[in-house]
């Protein structure tokens, strides 16, 4: 797969909400389904796994309340 | 079936598609209507099966359904007087275009075809209505089974076949202006465009859209001017919907208005808001965390390796397409939904600007968020003074940093200590002196002072401790948190420091309380007057249950904190509780994926055990405090009865307030699904 490939790829995805749904419950599925041939190096890319510490973080408000 | 020709007729008379033809023409027509009925669930015409017969709805409904991929969907629903399976007649093909299948049980009048073939043929008018009946079905097909506004119920998709009219544009015509109002957005049924930026001093290329996308929705939804020029590449045809009927669609379905802001920011170009600080630090595992600080709001945000990577070409010129190949190239992760995510959840905390929704186009929360979201306002309601880090830096400077050093910990550990020895000495004296009623209302009465203060202090303590690990202190306060009056003090700039240091702040408050216990255990060791012994004694009592009670993990108090920081686990309660709505249920039919998340099952089990500790302690207390006081004032034998009451009402109310966290951090998962995060 080309580096262009790629790219029309992620801009099915950006722009395709059927093809972005599909890509939530299987994102390999949804590729060769649209017709996406992916190489080894590609499907690894496909399959890596993200780190879950994008979050915000809720405010730290230490308390003390006269009933404990 | 039995012939109905002398009630057929008058039916016939009221289809609004046959209102042209004539008295014989109807007739005609009636002699050759049979009167059919069927179950709920009968396939009255099959997609792709032959047939040319029509049908009229006497009584009951129907569903009009197309195939899709994961089963049929829905286009449409009919009642009585509504016409169905004319299409194949109109169309000129023996084939059904699509199933209609009974909701309830029905009564039909069934047309012969060959006759409804020759009525059409001989009347001019109908031809035309009913080829226009037709299209309208396609439209609604294609809206179905082909675009993102597949989620509208079929009365929608209906609503929105009639409205929409149909352009064709030939390649090279702009159909879109950037700058321009926008009062309509696109469906692609055929043909190819591509979106450009003329904004710049070159033209740059921005998305290619294809048949069954969506364009020129972001005007609609923010009030803003075209954000980029579309023109067609190949010949296409395009579905013109006007705004006001896109927005009365969103209006009345949440899915379908969620679709249509994820469209928008997944094609938006966003921009770092001004002011931001990030800040950087190194986890004992060698993890790089980066934190976002919004100073003015007080506002946090975590950021993995890869969300840094992001945030950094955040400029107003990186689309989501740049940013996703930008991160393929550098960590050769082909991740389009994870940046989607992070772009999301930094616009959902306001980090970054992203084009915003036009108050028109916004739906209104669920009931249930609206009666949680106020439940919650006045359950946790207070009043903040800002600030206040001068005040914390002056005291710090003057007493806390003679505290914070290896020295000055290990002296209070001890004051701590020995306090707890004498405590545990005086427990017997302290115990008969508080035998005497006289004495019990003298320390009474001395101990609401030195709670307040007590109190106060162990907020200082946060305070202090904050500032010995760099982290400022804007914010103090006072209200109520689930019927209790409580004093606060903001430590959330903690969450830039490291995790000893958090840890440090979150034990600030306790580590006072145990210094002021063990003070009051050496009085109550060396007082020679037995009330002022009692009074110390009793408040060295208070002081150490207020510190186990505040050591509960379950309770966003100091223990909740230390469990969190020590684990590492921002926002713990959150997410447990929001992984046991969302994730359970799937997790226990994976058991690999219930394995993963064994600390969020235990966490969340135990809070809800916690709602039966509340209920049996209250029962227990009420039993052996106020029960007997409560006898003399209630009728005879009904006093148990209050206590169960109160029990009740308390276990309720924490239940409600689990619930309240379910619900949202439940909402908020699913608002943020990315299945793909570790």
């Amino acid at each position: 797969m080309s580096h262009d490939a790629v790219a029309d790829l992620v801009e099915r995805y950006l722009n395709d909400e059927a093809f972005r749904m599909a890509f939530a419950r299987d994102p390999e599925a949804a590729v060769t389904d649209a017709g996406f041939e992916l190489d080894s190096d590609e499907l690894a890319a496909l399959h890596a796994t993200v780190s879950s510490r994008d979050e915000p973080l809720k405010p730290r408000v230490s308390k003390y309340s006269f009933g404990s | 079936m039995t012939s109905t020709a002398s009630v057929a007729a008058p039916i016939l008379a009221h289809v609004w598609q046959f209102r042209s033809f004539s008295p014989d023409t109807l007739d005609a027509l009636a002699a050759n209507a049979t009167r059919e009925t069927a179950p709920r669930g009968t396939v009255v015409i099959r997609e792709g099966d032959a047939g040319i017969d029509a049908f009229v709805v006497i009584d009951g409904r129907l569903e009009v359904q197309i195939a899709g991929k994961q089963g049929p969907l829905p286009i449409a629903v009919l009642g009585a007087g509504e016409l169905f399976g004319e299409v194949a007649i109109v169309a000129g093909s023996e084939r059904r275009s699509a199933s209609v299948v009974a909701l309830t049980p029905v009564t039909l009048l069934r047309i012969d075809g060959k006759a409804f073939a020759q009525a059409i043929a001989d009347d001019s008018h109908v031809r035309p209505e009913l080829e226009a009946a037709a299209d309208r079905m396609a439209v609604g097909r294609f809206i179905k089974s082909a675009t993102l506004l597949g989620d509208l119920s079929p009365a929608g998709v209906a609503h929105l076949a009639e409205c929409v009219h149909v352009r064709r544009a030939a390649a090279g015509e702009v159909v879109i202006r950037q700058g321009d109002p926008g009062t309509e957005c696109f469906l692609i049924r055929d043909g190819e465009l591509e979106v450009i930026d003329e904004s710049g001093a070159t033209v740059r290329h921005l998305a290619t859209l294809r048949s069954g996308m969506l364009f020129g929705e972001a005007a609609l939804l923010t009030g803003a001017p075209r954000n980029a020029t579309v023109r067609v590449t190949r010949d296409a045809e395009l579905l013109v919907l006007r705004g006001a009927d896109v927005l009365d669609a969103m209006a009345g379905e949440r899915e379908l208005a969620e679709h249509l802001v994820a469209l928008m920011q997944a094609r938006s170009r966003p921009r770092r808001r001004a002011g931001i600080e990030l800040h950087e630090r190194t986890t004992a595992d060698g993890a790089a965390i980066v934190t976002l600080k919004d100073p003015a709001r007080g506002t946090y945000f975590r950021l993995s390796r890869e969300g840094a990577f992001v945030w950094n070409r955040l400029d107003g010129q990186h689309t989501l397409r740049d940013l996703t190949m930008d991160l393929f190239i550098e960590y050769k992760v082909l991740a389009p939904d994870v940046v989607m995510d992070i772009i999301r959840r930094l616009a959902a905390e306001d980090f970054i600007e992203v084009e915003r929704l036009d108050a028109t186009a916004t739906t209104a929360p669920k009931r249930h968020q609206r009666f949680f979201d106020g439940f919650r306002a006045v359950m946790e309601w207070s009043y903040s003074l800002n600030g206040c880090d001068a005040f914390f830096n002056a005291l710090y400077e003057r007493m806390g940093r003679y505290v914070y050093t290896r020295t000055g910990l290990l002296l209070t550990a001890l004051v701590a200590a020995g306090g707890f020895a004498a405590f545990l000495a005086m427990a017997q004296r302290s115990a008969g002196t508080l035998l005497h009623a006289a004495t019990v209302a003298r320390v009474g009465a001395a101990l609401i002072p030195l709670i307040v203060v007590a109190i106060v202090l162990h907020e200082v303590g946060h305070g202090v401790a904050a500032k010995a690990s760099g982290a400022r202190v804007d914010r103090v306060g006072l209200g109520w948190f689930w019927f209790r009056a409580m004093l606060f003090v903001d430590t959330s700039d903690a969450w830039l420091a490291n995790r000893r240091q958090r840890m440090l702040v979150d034990a600030g408050g306790i580590l006072v309380n145990l210094v002021l216990a063990g003070a009051a255990g050496y009085v109550a060791l060396v007082a020679p007057n037995l009330t002022v012994a009692a009074v110390a004694w009793v408040f060295a009592l208070w002081s150490y249950v207020g510190v186990l009670r505040n050591l509960n993990p379950l309770l966003e108090y100091d223990g909740y904190y230390l469990l969190m920081d020590a684990l590492e686990r921002p926002n713990l309660r959150g997410k447990s509780l929001g992984w046991i709505a969302t994730g359970l249920w799937p997790a226990l039919r994976d058991r690999t994926s219930l394995r993963g998340h064994r600390f969020e099952l235990l966490y969340a089990l135990a809070a809800v055990g916690y709602i039966g500790f509340v209920v049996a302690y209250a029962l227990f207390a009420y039993r052996f405090t106020a029960q007997g006081w409560v006898a003399r004032i209630v009728p005879s034998g009904t006093a148990p009865a209050y206590g169960r009451v109160f029990a009740f009402a308390l276990g309720g109310l924490a239940l409600i307030r689990l619930c309240s966290d379910l619900w949202t951090e439940g909402a908020r998962l699913r608002r943020q699904a990315a299945p793909r995060r570790g």
